[in-house]
């Protein structure tokens, strides 16, 4: 009994001890704990989502990038661009986020621009030397805090709220892009609401960045070529040695300011004529390309057509015997297909037989004549070998200028005349008379097997053609006089033009194609074959200008876009490019 | 003795009882508020990835003949696997958007067709591409779905319409007319300026003023189950969306 009264007192003593103990723990220990560990969270919780936003706006301001400007003036952009896609990705409130994200312009100094902090210049820079241009992005936001405001910080201060901060870059690679005009006689109708051929100058050759395709490149980055075709094609810029082909520098950066420059050649001198060599104008564009190549940059070749290939240029007497496709060893060649019969002289010399051939009944499954024409005088390949004709046809164009201001004289001289590849001495003729009324078959006793650069005209590939599509008769090699088969022979050198072009493991060409539905068909199922486009698989059913199917698309193979263009709307398709062609590559 | 050993015990088991009401609610609450806190920031890291790479141009469609979709899709899988996210099926879901607006700028390919631009001034749909369990969410929040499956192809782009007028043929994004397109009037993420006509709003350099119109944005909306723990957690899962 005593033991225990003398023990009570400490063990009334004792009660509640454990509760004053867990309280004072939780209190001091525990809660303080919980508190950090959910304030750290938040706080890591909204850098997560802050970095994200910092991601957004920085591929954002990227894809706004435009060489038309300043790089001040494009920074001012990016920094309402970024702080655009900042807000949309981190909505006030988020986990009690009360204000906007700023972006912080303290690094300019370090980031070698020369552009001074305030109004995002810190944005978008570009290194010396570098064939990149770059958006940096550093913004911070401001957490409240929960449970940590009641814990002093290293400088002894209660804080209600902490910064927490993200930065993300990304860069562009600078672009050499070899643009590629249709000048074929339908660019000139209809009219309405404007001729094709001076939408098209416009889409090119405008200064307003709204509308012009050119100026929205920056020479201090970028370069640039034009190859225009018709029947035949040709390199307009830069200026070369038309004796020299594989002469020149390739793309250059003097494409606006320079004497001659693209948006000249273009804008002053470019007239609608002549039929469509697509094939030999992909590949000048694509030897243009090769020429002090440049893998670091972004290799593109922008097509733009409004008709099908209806013309390829080749050697028809197997001189030279070798392709001029650039770096290719696997063609042999097209082996002669110049009848002895109508050329008893042919090879006497043996002079090479070059030029492009064309049919004059739109595609139409008939005999009609056709011709073989000279490429421009003087020029390409190799120097010297055509024309052979005499009297010297001094009328057909012997300059660039002239060239694009007189898309006839690829075969018309000024008086109207036919010009044919013809070789008076040697007995060839390749027309039967000047008004392309009789057949001209007397000359060639089939296509060549390839065309100049060793795109094949004789395999199957038409039968995925419009052509094909529409009537269903198979490729006759033979059939030298037919409309149709010069369109299915054009049509096969184009496609495996394309297909090499894109082989190219080292600089990666992209093609990228505008087609534009005008007076004749364009071949849509062809262009996004050029391009191969992962986009816009058409089916029979909604789409009567050709069949592109998912299953046509090459993985392995570099991947464009192509793009309609109609009445009114060939700048726009020139405008979509040119967004695709500066959004980043990160 | 024994009447204060029966006085005494217990004590320590109500003290337990007292104090567990407040610490069982408080650690059960951290854990639950803690492992939400794991999934939401592992939930914005996938959204975050998944954008980088949509707006990159990686495409995620289900064709059978773009294989690299596939893969893709796949690697999309692996960046969600501690959410289980899965390529069909599984605990959540992604649904990517191409969007743009369309201006007069847009319209003004249409000029002549005689075809109207019923989505002038609305953000449209360009693509879209869905990986994961679309039971998850049967919408995005968005766009009203289903939208019509004509409009699109097997990449999830959307198709081109053709009309010949006055013997000129336009072909033409069907985003430019069809209503089922445009976006909801919920998404008001994004503001593109346009003047009085409906073109977009330049600068003195002829630059867009922010955002170009026409110019694609990569919507990308995350959705992830939950398991319901009440009162600490109801069962409204996980939603994240980011804008590239």
């Amino acid at each position: 009994m005593s033991e225990m009264q003398a023990n009570s007192p400490r063990r009334e003593q004792q009660a509640g001890v454990a509760l004053i103990l867990l309280t004072l723990m939780l209190m001091s220990v525990l809660l303080p704990m919980v508190a950090l560990a959910i304030d750290l969270t938040m706080l890591y919780v909204v850098k997560s989502k802050l970095q994200g936003a910092v991601d957004g706006a920085v591929l954002a301001a990227g894809r706004s990038i435009s060489g038309a400007v300043s790089l001040s003036a494009q920074a001012t952009r990016m920094n309402t661009v970024a702080h655009q896609f900042l807000n949309a990705n981190l909505p006030l409130n988020y986990w009690g986020v009360t204000s906007a994200p700023t972006i912080a312009e303290g690094t300019c100094a370090n980031i070698n621009n020369n552009l001074s902090a305030g109004n995002g210049g810190c944005i978008l820079w570009q290194p010396p030397d570098s064939r990149e241009i770059f958006v940096t992005v550093t913004a911070s936001v401001t957490v409240p805090l929960l449970f940590a405001r009641t814990i002093k910080d290293a400088s002894g201060h209660f804080s209600t709220t902490s910064a927490v901060g993200a930065a993300g870059q990304a860069a562009r690679r600078w672009v050499r892009l070899v643009l590629v005009l249709d000048r074929s006689n339908s660019m000139n109708l209809p009219c309405s609401p404007t001729c094709p051929i001076d939408a098209l100058k416009d889409a090119v050759s405008n200064s307003d960045p709204r509308y012009g395709f050119v100026v929205n490149f920056d020479e201090s980055r970028d370069q640039m070529g034009l190859v225009i075709f018709g029947g035949s094609a040709l390199v307009a810029y830069p200026p070369r040695n038309y004796n020299l082909p594989d002469s020149g520098t390739g793309p250059d950066q003097h494409f606006k300011t320079g004497t001659p420059n693209i948006v000249d050649q273009v804008g002053s001198y470019l007239a609608a004529g002549s039929a469509t060599g697509m094939a030999e104008a992909l590949i000048l564009a694509y030897k243009e390309l090769t020429k002090t190549p440049q893998p670091l940059y972004y290799n593109v070749i922008v097509l733009f057509t409004d008709g099908m290939p209806s013309s390829f240029t080749a050697s028809y007497n197997g001189n030279p015997a070798v392709s001029l496709y650039p770096g290719d060893t696997a063609s042999t060649g097209s082996a002669n297909v110049v009848k002895n019969a109508g050329c008893a002289n042919w090879n006497t010399p043996l002079n090479p037989i070059i030029g492009w051939m064309t049919q004059t009944a739109s595609f139409g499954n008939v005999n009609n004549a056709i011709g073989i024409f000279p490429l421009m005088k003087n020029s390409p390949y190799p120097p010297g070998s055509v024309p052979l004709a005499s009297p010297t046809p001094t009328q057909l164009a012997t300059d660039v200028n002239g060239w694009l201001s007189n898309p006839d004289r690829d075969y018309l001289d000024s008086y109207g005349h036919y010009w044919p590849v013809q070789t008076n001495s040697q007995g060839c003729q390749f027309r039967a008379d000047p008004t392309w009324t009789s057949l001209s078959n007397a000359d060639l006793s089939s296509f060549p097997t390839e065309d100049l650069y060793g795109n094949k005209t004789n395999t199957i590939d038409y039968r995925n053609s419009l052509l094909y599509h529409n009537a269903n008769v198979n490729l006759n090699m033979n059939s030298v006089n037919n409309a149709y088969q010069i369109g299915l022979a054009s049509w096969n050198t184009t496609f495996n033009a394309g297909k090499r072009i894109r082989g190219d493991t080292n600089l990666l060409p992209t093609i990228y194609c505008i087609g534009y539905h005008g007076k004749e068909d364009v071949d849509k199922a062809l262009l996004k074959r050029l391009a191969n486009t992962n986009k816009d698989f058409a089916d029979w059913a909604h789409d009567a200008y050709g069949q592109y199917l998912s299953s046509d698309y090459d993985p392995n193979s570099t991947t464009g876009m192509y793009y309609d263009a109609g009445p009114g709307s060939i700048g726009y398709a020139f405008q979509q490019v040119q967004s695709e062609l500066l959004r980043l590559s990160h | 003795m024994s009447k204060t050993n029966r006085t005494e015990s217990g004590v320590a088991t109500i003290e337990f009882a007292l104090t567990s009401l407040l610490w069982v609610p408080l650690l059960l609450g951290t854990l639950v508020y803690g492992a939400e806190l794991i999934r939401a920031m592992q939930a914005v890291q996938v959204a975050r990835d998944v954008s980088n790479l949509y707006a990159g141009g990686m495409t995620f469609s289900t064709s059978p003949n773009l294989p690299n979709d596939a893969t893709n899709r796949a690697l999309i899988a692996r960046l969600g696997k501690e959410l289980n996210l899965q390529t069909s099926g599984g605990s959540g879901l992604i649904i990517l958007t191409t969007i743009k607006f369309i201006s007069q700028r847009e319209c003004d390919t249409l000029t002549s067709s005689g075809v109207t631009c019923t989505n002038l001034a609305k953000w449209v749909v360009a693509q879209r591409s869905t990986i994961g369990d679309t039971s998850l969410m049967t919408s995005s929040r968005f766009t009203t779905d289903p939208m019509p499956a004509a409009d699109f192809d097997d990449g999830g782009n959307v198709v081109s319409a053709t009309i010949t007028n006055a013997g000129v043929t336009y072909t033409y994004p069907v985003y430019l007319t069809d209503n089922a397109l445009k976006l909801k009037s919920t998404f008001n993420l994004l503001t593109i300026a346009t003047d009085g006509s409906g073109y977009p709003l330049v600068d003195a350099n002829k630059l867009p003023v922010g955002y170009g119109a026409g110019t694609s944005a990569y919507l990308v909306e995350a959705s992830f189950r939950s398991t319901p723990f009440p009162p600490f957690r109801n069962n409204a899962g996980i939603y994240v969306v980011t804008l590239f």
